[in-house]
């Protein structure tokens, strides 16, 4: 199954649109898979797959002539706020808490207001969004239950995930 | 504010210590008592276009033309969120994260010598350059100068394009500036412009003809430099074309000190001081802590002798003989103003003083000068420190000294047996040897005899900076094909029949050495901004008929000179890797003395004569923030203030009180200075403590560049025209007449006056060690009451409201340590470039409107009259850098109506500028008016490369919000990530802040006080939160600045330890116990 992880590396700090940097992993019957840049990683299935639509031909075309493809950014912050995908990861925060229901969008929309009393409002809350170890962040049918909210608080209590409610922690 | 406590010029009797910011200050005039009441200066709260007395031609409106130099972006003036994309990279460069910066090491090059560095890469654009700890021309730290070489980068007014005459003459006399939107960095698109592929098609059939003559009638003038690459390929030019000629030249000339080690030891050696092992230091005309060459390790070494936290330590002492102010004197001990001319006779005399064998018969002589300073023999004083150091010590010279003055500093430094202590020698690069006043000298002379058919200038500017008299100009006309490569289009590129435009250290490929030998290789931070432009090693290629690039070039150099036995590219990486190439460093050499040549030269220098009212003397400088004027189209440069006198965008006449008493002048009444026939018109400046009947001119200013290099034609006049080859440093029989015109000069020094509070606070050496009483702390007015009640300062703080508690966690603080601190204002730039500062200009410093985060405070100190001489004309100075002190109680909170600016959890006093509505209460609040004010949009029109040179990961803030210090909160919470990601705590050292990261004197601590181990809190000390208890003592030296209103300042400071000599310590350093 395409997990959000297939395209995106989300422990790379800053890096501000996540896609994954380029490898190419040999499998143990030869097949060499790529994950990368512009298209290749697409390419791996969109060789065969749905080639006629127009919008893989967009990717096929980049993959050819190695120009960028240019991707429509979905979700706005402004560029005074800094915001780091690795602490939310890292936290084990779900992409679903602020991207949604990825996975039952034909065309991919912004959910969430992104505006920071909604963000303040899952760091002065954010028990129902902490998922325990062993959820991965990628899973999208995954809700808190009282068990995850009881493991939540507890490493809130052991300051393990200290939410910042302060200006600087994303404003500088 | 009722109870003014400044001390008028008369009333201070002898022995009182008196602090003062400026003449105005101290003079108490109604003027400063109104600046004093305000709460900005003059206009600074006043309409966007009130002038006051300000009758500046550069209005706000021309200067943000200027500097912005610009096309708005289109479609980015939208309110409503644009729509936007993401193009990632097709082919993402290895090791690169977009969004995370990387670092480079690479190597500039000053006064011909390599300075290495680490710059900072964000998303491929170089945005911050900081010291490489390696490097020995660095170690760590870096100067304001390198740190501007970014905006010098991005500069939009860059040449672009190779020019032929009609173009280079023509088309950039017209002034096309007014509207302030043609300069977008292809305004010049009317001009037609070639490329270097028409050079080269002139250039082979010239060439050919060239060769023919075995390159009879090609010269080359170029900068000194001790790159390997470059002197690899004049070799090939030599021996491709024999009778070539190259010729050498910089307007920082360094010659004397070369002949001077000529002349002592048969060849040449660069001198190299250890002042961290050095008791006493004796300065003479040599500012190592500021522009002289190699001032970055100078000054890590100097600070290293200075450094002093308890009264188990120790400091050097340092003596500095010198006719004008420099950063050098503001950190001496003991100071001696002199005429430049009559520095020679008391290096001299104090050498027949020392009984230096072979030569005191000679330097005898030149013992009739007086050195008596209230009436101690000062210069007998020295001797015998020198001597009672039994080696360590040295004896410094300044390259505007004689090469005999260098002779006998080094007979000096052998006498004191500094040699192999203090003192040691390495041999001097070829390249850097020569004589260059003789090498333009005779160009001029090749030139006017129609010799020379085509003069390359190679990164050189003769018409603006060769010496006056020669008449480069007038020579250079004679010259048929005249070839110009620089990075502007400035004064010899417009006589020249072709320009070719230079590529910037940061975009090309080259190599450099240090003063001690290492080598670096220059590497690309970015390609080429403009594919014409090319570096000097690049060009010699071209001038070859090779064109080759600069890897190539490079690589070739260091094939043949890699260690042997290792692959070329482990060696190529690694050198790239390190920012230099281990064990090239050169062995220190032991020379020997050639006493009797050296007495022989002290012989035939004629005693200089005393300068009087009719014979003034005029020292030429570089100046200590453009140099010789390479750093003249930079903003950065321009509005930082020097540092002695405060003043932004423009030089001046520099003259001391009574001269300008004398001449009935002031402050910005404009001058004639004339040395024989040449004279140049300038503004005064009254410099206190510069040498009497002797002016300072600076070089930089008054730049006839393109015009599209507006930052460079705003302000001052052209000091190049009174230098003469002869007299290169010094000029003597100079007058100076008064013209009656004004030309505004603006200084910030004026601003964020704290009314003569103990801010400062300082001690001599002896009787801090004697006095174990004593603390830093007692100089506070509280700290005074509470000892009458026998208890502390921190016990009599009570709070109005519940104080926080800051017991957990983080909880930042830094010290600044007013000992090792020089004031040279690279932590200034430092913040500059990290945080996005805008400069403001010329007018809007006027109107106190500077946004400087971190500024540099100088104040001028010492007894109120001594031995006739008024205060203000041989005074002390101490500087002292002020960020915002992060208060734990902070006023400016208190006072905000809609909380953007409010506590974090850290200590620190956060800034939200989308909050902030501009009331400016917060700043009213501010005991020490550290909060800046977006008076207008400083950063709305930027051009396209200006905005390259941003750092992404500080927001840029528009018109109307309050900003300030945050401790660079950017690099706090990237380095708290990175520590969570390895799974611990950050630890102390891990976050540097942008200012210590600079600092080369290391005089920043920074760290986290909620760790017993961290630097920061044991220099703090601790103290119970409660009570007030001290727990843990920290140094003796550590106070708050205005520590009794009880704000908790997490900024605070190291008194200052002065270490006077105690025959001269009631002379001029009296009671320093402030």
């Amino acid at each position: 199954q395409i997990t959000c992880a297939t395209c995106h590396d989300p422990h790379s700090a800053e890096n501000h649109h996540q896609l994954r940097r380029v490898s190419d992993v040999e499998l143990m019957d030869g097949t060499v898979v790529t994950f990368g840049d512009e298209g290749k990683l697409c390419m791996n299935c969109h060789k065969g797959v749905r080639t006629d639509s127009s919008e893989i031909q967009k990717i096929a075309n980049a993959h050819e002539s190695g120009d960028p493809i240019r991707w429509a950014k979905v979700h706005l912050l402004p560029d005074y706020a800094y915001f780091s995908h690795q602490a939310h990861v890292n936290a084990n925060v779900g992409c679903a808490s602020c991207h949604g229901r990825m996975d039952q969008m034909e065309v991919v929309r912004q959910v969430e207001p992104l505006s920071m009393g909604w963000c303040l409002e899952c760091h002065r809350n954010p028990e129902t969004h902490l998922r325990p170890e062993g959820v991965a962040v990628t899973d999208m049918e995954w809700t808190a239950d009282d068990a995850s909210i009881a493991a939540a608080r507890q490493r809130l209590a052991n300051k393990e995930v200290q939410p910042p409610e302060h200006c600087s922690a994303c404003h500088r | 504010m009722t109870d003014m406590q400044i001390q008028p010029r008369s009333s201070g009797s002898a022995g009182d210590k008196v602090y003062w910011r400026s003449l105005d200050q101290l003079a108490d005039t109604p003027e400063f008592q109104d600046v004093l009441r305000r709460e900005f200066a003059v206009g600074a709260d006043e309409g966007p276009f009130a002038d006051g007395s300000l009758a500046d031609p550069v209005s706000r409106r021309r200067f943000l033309g200027v500097v912005a130099a610009s096309v708005a972006m289109a479609g980015m003036t939208s309110c409503r969120k644009p729509g936007r994309e993401i193009l990632p990279y097709a082919k993402r460069p290895e090791g690169l994260v977009p969004g995370i910066p990387n670092f480079y090491a690479t190597s500039f090059e000053r006064h011909g010598y390599g300075l290495g560095v680490l710059v900072r890469s964000s998303d491929g654009r170089p945005t911050k350059v900081e010291g490489n700890p390696d490097h020995p021309g660095s170690q760590g730290g870096v100067d304001s100068f390198a740190q501007a070489e970014v905006l010098n980068l991005f500069d939009p007014a860059r040449s672009k394009w190779v020019r032929t005459p009609h173009e280079a003459e023509g088309h950039d006399d017209g002034d096309h500036s007014h509207d302030g939107h043609d300069h977008d960095g292809h305004g010049d698109e009317h001009a037609h412009h070639h490329t270097l592929a028409d050079f080269r098609s002139f250039w082979g059939e010239h060439a050919l003809k060239l060769a023919g003559n075995e390159g009879a009638g090609l010269h080359v003038l170029m900068a000194p430099t001790a790159s390997p690459t470059v002197a690899r390929m004049v070799a090939e030019a030599r021996s491709a074309l024999p009778k070539i000629q190259v010729h050498t030249w910089s307007a920082l000339v360094r010659d004397h000190e070369v002949a001077g080690s000529k002349l002592a030891f048969g060849e040449a050696f660069d001198t190299h001081h250890d002042f961290a092992k050095a008791k006493v230091v004796a300065a003479f005309d040599s500012d190592f802590l500021g522009t002289d060459a190699t001032s970055l390790a100078q000054t890590r070494s100097w600070a290293k002798g200075r450094k002093i936290v308890d009264r188990d330590g120790s400091v050097s002492r340092l003596y500095v003989v010198e006719p004008t102010y420099t950063l050098t004197g503001s950190n001496a001990d003991h100071r001696f103003r002199l005429s430049g001319a009559e520095i020679g006779s008391a290096v001299f005399a104090l050498a027949a003083a020392l009984g230096v064998p072979g030569m005191d018969a000679a330097a005898k002589a030149h013992t009739a000068g007086s050195f008596e300073k209230n009436g101690k023999n000062w210069l007998a004083a020295v001797a015998k420190d020198l001597r009672a150091a039994n080696g360590e010590a040295c004896v410094v010279v300044g390259p505007r000294q004689s090469a005999a003055v260098h002779a006998a500093a080094h007979a000096i430094n052998a006498h004191l047996g500094a040699n192999g202590k203090t003192v040691t020698y390495t041999r001097t690069p070829a390249a850097l040897a020569g004589d260059t006043l003789a090498s333009v000298r005779s160009l001029v002379d090749a030139m006017n005899a129609g010799q020379v058919d085509t003069l390359v200038c190679l990164g050189t500017n003769p018409i603006l900076d060769a010496p006056a008299d020669l008449g480069f100009a007038d020579a250079y006309a004679k010259v048929a094909h005249r070839v110009h490569c620089g990075m502007w289009i400035d004064e010899t590129a417009k006589a020249s029949s072709w320009h070719i435009p230079m590529s910037h250290p940061l975009e090309h490929w080259s190599d450099t050495v240090a003063a001690d030998g290492t080598a670096a290789i220059v590497q690309p931070l970015i390609d080429r901004l403009y594919p014409n432009t090319r570096s000097t090693a690049e060009i010699l290629s071209e001038l070859l008929t090779e064109p080759k690039e600069g890897d190539a070039l490079v690589r070739a150099t260091w094939q043949t000179r890699k260690p042997s036995g290792m692959p070329f590219e482990t060696f190529w990486q690694k050198a790239l890797h390190d920012g230099l190439i281990a064990g090239t460093a050169q062995d220190a050499a032991t020379p020997t003395l050639a006493a009797s040549a050296i007495a022989a030269a002290i012989s035939a220098t004629p005693v200089a004569a005393t300068p009087t009212k009719q014979s003034i003397e005029v020292g030429f400088r570089a100046c200590p923030t453009l140099l010789d004027g390479r750093y003249s189209n930079n903003p950065w440069q321009q509005e930082l203030p020097s540092p002695i006198e405060k003043l932004v965008w423009d030089n001046a006449v520099l003259m001391c009180r009574s001269a300008a008493d004398a001449l009935g002048v002031y402050n910005s009444d404009v001058v004639q200075v004339k040395v024989g026939e040449r004279t140049v018109e300038g503004p005064v400046w009254i410099q206190p403590g510069h040498a009497e009947n002797a002016v300072t001119v600076w070089f930089g200013y008054g730049r006839k560049m393109s015009s599209e290099c507006a930052v460079a034609e705003i302000p001052g006049f052209d000091a190049y025209p009174l230098r003469g080859s002869d007299a290169p440093h010094y000029a003597a029989g100079a007058t100076v007449t008064k013209t009656g015109r004004t030309h505004t000069l603006v200084s910030s020094q004026e601003h964020g006056v704290m009314e003569g509070r103990p801010l400062v606070r300082e001690n001599d050496l002896a009787t801090f060690k004697a006095d174990t009483q004593w603390t830093a702390v007692d100089a506070s007015p509280l700290a005074k009451a509470a000892k009458l009640q026998g208890k502390t300062e921190s016990q009599l703080m009570h709070s109005l409201w519940t104080e926080r508690d800051y017991s957990q966690g983080y909880q930042w603080a830094m010290v600044i340590d007013l000992n090792t601190c020089t004031g040279c204002n690279a932590c200034v730039t430092a913040c500059v470039s990290e945080n996005n500062i805008p400069m403001v200009g010329k007018e809007q410093i006027a109107n106190g409107r500077e946004m400087f985060w971190n500024r540099m405070d100088r104040y001028f100190t010492g007894a109120a009259t001594q031995d006739g001489v008024p205060l203000d004309d041989d005074p002390q100075v101490v500087h002292q850098m002020v960020p915002c002190m992060q208060c734990e109680n902070a006023p400016c909170e208190s006072v905000c109506p809609v909380a953007a600016t409010v506590h974090s959890p850290e200590g620190l006093n956060d800034m939200a500028y989308n909050r902030c509505i501009g009331t400016r209460y917060c700043s009213n609040n501010c005991p020490y008016k550290v909060r800046r004010f977006n008076w207008f949009n400083f950063n709305k029109d930027h051009s396209p490369q200006r905005q390259m040179a941003f750092n992404p990961d500080v927001t840029i803030r528009a018109r109307g919000v309050m900003e300030k210090c945050t401790y660079c909160v950017q690099r706090i919470n990237s380095g708290k990530r990175a520590a969570k990601g390895d799974g611990r705590t950050v630890r102390d050292g891990d976050i540097r802040t942008a200012c210590q990261q600079a600092c080369p004197a290391d005089a920043i601590t920074f760290g986290n006080i909620n760790d017993p181990e961290a630097a920061v809190t044991k220099l703090r000390g601790t103290v119970d939160r409660k009570t007030g208890d001290l727990v843990t003592a920290g140094s003796p030296l550590h106070y708050a600045m205005l520590s009794e209103l009880n704000v908790k300042p997490r900024t605070t400071y190291l008194a200052k330890i002065r270490n006077p000599h105690p025959e001269l310590s009631c002379a001029d350093a009296l009671d320093h116990r402030h």
